[in-house]
């Protein structure tokens, strides 16, 4: 039985952090050679890519500014609630493994950036929760059809995160009672 | 239907199990995660290794048991940290430069820790557990550590417990009390290219490239440690 998550949000936030945006610089520099790669060269308000660790640095000095990634917009985000509002029993619908974490991350540390930030947050949170109900909802057909083996399509890490330790420590359970009878 | 957890064939109504490889499958997945940034072969790159080492702590924080090590991993990117931190030392570089240079040292740091951390913590829980098999997973420091931890907390128990027992009951029956990893716990995997034929209660399950999938750990061990399957 597990004890302890094996993974922790703030592990996820830093897999997420690995994850490149385009990013408005406010300085001038060349090219820099990271180990994740070559990033620049940097040119005052010429959008670039940059590693969102990296761009949250910049931001916190005032050197640059996010760009909003193009599925974290408000249009984008809207259709995603849609189609997931649309068959609510249905499977999830291709998003960003990483949304939680990147929206989590832009949206408190660079909101300036983010035009309609707080209709973002609320869509986000529309979205979080539909895809939960979903998957709650499938769990429990899978407890209860009692399987040991499922393929789950676009799942989410923090969605993994969420659903770890109570799907698994069931299927677990049912299984050993199972061999043991 | 189900739902998110695909449980069944959808033509055939099937068990999940006993259903051939879908082509269908194979089309609709949108593969957004990890884009690698460059394209070029990364195995032998400090990105690759870098990467690598990602996966190695992934795959350890999830499984129950002690995977290989990847040592490999570990001494590259501690001469990558030790070559970026000499260099650094030496150069006039713009400030700017330096911080994020220094900020990525820390964040491969932070993986390189919590990866042999997460080991040592494993090694230690099932230190009465390991097989000969086990003991070949481990690097030669955690060899020694093992050895060096069994000795020191058998005689902890004999000079405060044991001694002071009675003969009858002084003798300790360690395999009765050792922990051992459960190895029919149930993880998530996705598989890094199309995988056949893995043995689920007596069917044959296949994984097409990039699906994800949920089951007992214990009949995804051996394709993980080939690299086939990742534990997520």
């Amino acid at each position: 039985m597990s004890d302890s998550p094996k993974i922790t949000p703030a592990d996820l936030d830093y897999l997420a952090m690995n994850e490149v945006i385009f990013i408005l610089p406010g300085f001038s520099l060349g090219r820099i050679t990271l180990i994740l790669g070559d990033f620049g060269p940097f040119v005052p308000s010429i959008a670039t890519k940059a590693p969102l660790w990296f761009a949250l640095y910049l931001k916190e000095r005032k050197l640059c500014q996010i760009q909003v990634p193009s599925w974290l917009t408000c249009e984008w985000l809207e259709t995603k609630r849609n189609e997931e509002r649309s068959d609510p029993d249905g499977p999830l619908h291709p998003i960003h493994l990483h949304y939680m974490e990147i929206s989590s991350i832009l949206l408190n540390h660079a909101s300036d950036d983010i035009p309609q930030a707080e209709e973002i947050r609320t869509l986000i949170k529309d979205i979080w929760d539909m895809r939960m109900s979903k998957l709650r909802r499938s769990i429990s057909i899978m407890i209860k059809e009692q399987h040991v083996h499922a393929q789950v399509k676009n799942i989410s890490y923090m969605e993994l995160f969420c659903i770890r330790p109570h799907l698994c420590n069931s299927l677990f359970l049912i299984d050993h009672i199972q061999k043991a009878s | 239907m189900a739902g998110p957890f695909i449980l069944r064939d959808e033509q055939t109504g099937k068990s999940l199990s006993q259903s051939p490889p879908s082509a269908e499958s194979k089309l609709k997945e949108l593969d957004l995660d990890e884009e690698p940034i460059q394209t070029a072969d990364d195995t032998l790159t400090a990105y690759g290794m870098y990467q690598g080492l990602v996966k190695a702590w992934r795959n350890e924080l999830f499984a129950p048991d002690v995977l290989s090590y990847k040592g490999d991993y570990v001494e590259c990117m501690l001469e990558v940290v030790k070559a970026m931190e000499d260099s650094l030392r030496g150069s006039e570089v713009p400030e700017i430069v330096r911080s994020l240079h220094q900020l990525e040292l820390e964040r491969v740091r932070y993986v390189l820790s919590a990866y042999l951390r997460k080991r040592l913590e494993k090694i230690e829980k099932y230190a009465d557990y390991n097989t000969v098999e086990d003991i070949d997973n481990l690097s030669g420091e955690e060899r020694i550590f093992i050895r060096e931890y069994i000795e020191n907390m058998d005689r902890l128990f004999e000079n405060v417990a044991l001694r002071h027992m009675p003969p009858m009951v002084r003798n300790l029956d360690k395999d009765k009390a050792k922990v051992t990893p459960n190895l029919d716990e149930f993880v998530f995997i996705r598989a890094n290219e199309d995988v056949g034929g893995v043995m689920i209660d007596d069917e044959a399950v296949n994984f097409d490239k990039n699906s994800i999938h949920i089951l007992r750990y214990s009949e995804v061990k051996s394709v993980i440690e080939k690299g086939r399957v990742d534990l997520i």
